[in-house]
């Protein structure tokens, strides 16, 4: 006795089975407005954890041209790569379209990756001989602005 | 003492050749976010990859064939077939990934843009595989490779603490706030950029390069099993590196700038610049392999004459198919995309070929029509066996892996 399935059946059975998958997908992503403020939440908390991440760079090479432990082209390059980063962030920030609740916080979100992406530009430029300054005045203004970019992080996890 | 010298210069090759741009960024990037705990993925793809290194080695010198070549005669066109398909896919993805670990190390080394080191550097990697001898291209490559040892020389300047780097290599676990598919996704990605399906065509098509016979067994053995192990070293150097300096800081690494970034703490700017050679020259010498690798595999699997033993005109087709794969390689960088994400996604798809290209050496190392008696023993093969299991659940986590994580975002 043969078990072989008609082609008919196969198909069927796929198409059902996509038809299923369709409908969890389609269901998921209208799921409602607890999940949309969750996944606009985390979105930002992603954009805010990757600038956090390149004002982090931006502190560790301005230390280590300050101690002379690094060459000029490789700390622009690291800078160059951290601005690239933060610019991801504030796009993603740009892009995002939190509920109103969150819009608030997304504003302060956008300002401290603005006041991260100009500490980094001045690091870059003091870097590159462009600028004076010291070390320990970019320090202070990374510091600061990794002090915001955790600020607004820890108010969009409370709210997450 | 010519023997010895073989052996020694086979290791530090193996040593040197060992880390290519998927282990530095890989190794970095779990470095960075899981710190040591998935060390044990390093130790378990390394002695993979010295089982099936050894196993394709021993089959290309005892039966003085290729493996690609059996595999093709031995199992047929269409199971030889889908071997070609996923590994040279895989290759040649690979092979951008590398080229573009060579321009990302220039343009870190002259902050010139690695747009303009792209052609550069794709050029530089063709002229290499038509002028230079096989044997010189291998060994150059492979010692200046060795300066990557400046990452271990690092990691023991930072003066860490070892007893916790090594609590967190041994009692792994999941770090707060990682999710646990993530810590799956780079595991199987460690595994996949440990045991890329290149270095085992490169390992038996280099043993007909260099005509080994059944005598020069021990010696490719010695390479295999030294050579590897300490190369795996460097992959864990790399990711203490990251762990020590980077984790802490909350440094999520997503460029080559960042992994050197210990380094420079460490040891300044000679060592740095020790390191940024190592990565060109281990990127460089990863970009001759693969590319080689891709013609290996075609001219294998049609049965073209082959090898960098032939003058160019005597092996145009193999010379072809590698320039071709050298160019497609350098057009794709060329779009911009980064050479980053190549090397993430190059190192997920070998995970999912894994299976294609170790089963059938496993096939055929047990062939006694072209073993005679150097089969593989029980111990061999139980472990290759274990492997199989291993390799098969890795490749099929791979794909849902990466979309349940959004590729371990």
């Amino acid at each position: 006795m043969t078990t072989r399935r008609s082609p008919g059946r196969v198909a069927a059975a796929l198409a059902a089975t996509l038809l299923v998958g369709l409908v969890g997908l389609v269901g998921g992503c209208a799921y409602g407005p607890s999940s949309a403020d969750t996944s606009a939440a985390l979105t930002m908390t992603a954009a805010l954890d990757e600038a956090a991440s390149a004002v982090e760079v931006g502190l560790l090479v301005v230390e280590l041209v300050d101690t002379d432990r690094t060459t000029t082209p490789v700390a622009d390059g690291t800078l160059r790569d951290a601005l690239l980063e933060v610019g991801s962030a504030s796009g993603s920030l740009a892009d995002a379209l939190p509920p109103r609740h969150l819009q608030d916080a997304r504003a302060r979100a956008l300002d401290a990756v603005a006041d991260a992406t100009a500490a980094l530009t001045d690091a870059r430029a003091w870097v590159n001989d462009l600028a004076g300054g010291s070390a320990h005045d970019l320090t202070g203004a990374l510091s600061d602005a990794a002090d915001a970019v955790d600020a607004v992080t820890a108010d969009l996890e409370a709210a997450a | 003492m010519k023997k010895f010298l073989a052996v020694a210069l086979g290791v530090l090759t193996a040593i040197g050749g060992f880390v290519d741009i998927g282990d530095l960024v890989t190794n970095a990037v779990v470095g960075a976010r899981f710190g040591m705990s998935l060390v044990w993925v390093v130790v378990v793809g390394v002695v993979g990859i010295c089982l099936f290194a050894q196993m394709s080695g021993r089959v290309a010198a005892v039966s003085g064939r290729a493996t690609f070549e059996i595999i093709r005669e031995r199992l047929g066109p269409r199971v030889g077939g889908a071997n070609l398909v996923a590994s040279f896919l895989v290759t040649v993805l690979t092979l951008t990934a590398e080229i573009g670990g060579i321009a990302l190390a220039l343009e870190l080394a002259s902050s010139v843009e690695r747009r303009l080191w792209i052609p550069f550097a794709g050029l530089a990697v063709w002229l290499v595989l038509w002028r230079v001898k096989f044997s010189v291209l291998e060994n150059a490559a492979g010692l200046l490779g060795l300066a990557l040892v400046g990452f271990a020389v690092a990691l023991f300047q930072l003066g860490p603490d070892w007893g916790e780097l090594v609590a967190q290599a041994t009692r792994p676990q999941v770090p707060a706030g990682e999710p646990v598919p993530t810590y799956w996704y780079y595991a199987v990605a460690l595994f996949g950029a440990a045991m890329t399906p290149y270095e085992v065509f490169f390992f038996s098509s280099g043993a007909r390069e260099e005509k080994w016979t059944a005598k020069d067994l021990s010696v490719s053995r010695a390479n295999v099993l030294i050579g590897f192990p300490l190369g795996g070293l460097l992959s864990v150097a790399i990711a203490g590196c990251a762990a020590v300096v980077l984790l802490p800081r909350g440094i999520d690494v997503s460029t080559l700038s960042e992994i050197t970034l210990p380094v420079a703490l460490a040891g300044g700017k000679v060592l740095l610049a020790l390191v940024i050679l190592g990565v060109v020259a281990a990127t460089f010498g990863a970009a001759l392999e693969t590319a080689l690798s891709t013609g290996y595999t075609l001219a294998q699997f049609f049965g073209w004459s082959w090898g960098k033993y032939h003058r160019p005109a005597q092996a145009a087709r193999f010379h072809t198919a590698m320039a071709v794969a050298v160019l497609v390689g350098t057009l794709v960088l060329l779009t911009n995309v980064d050479p980053v994400a190549v090397t993430e996604y190059s190192v997920v798809f070998s995970a999912v070929a894994l299976p294609l290209t170790y089963l059938p050496i496993l096939v055929v190392a047990n062939d006694r029509e072209y073993m005679g008696d150097h089969v593989n023993g029980r111990a061999t093969n139980a472990l290759g066996l274990v492997y199989l299991v291993v390799i098969l659940v890795a490749s099929l986590a791979a794909i849902p892996l990466m979309i349940a994580t959004g590729a371990g975002g």
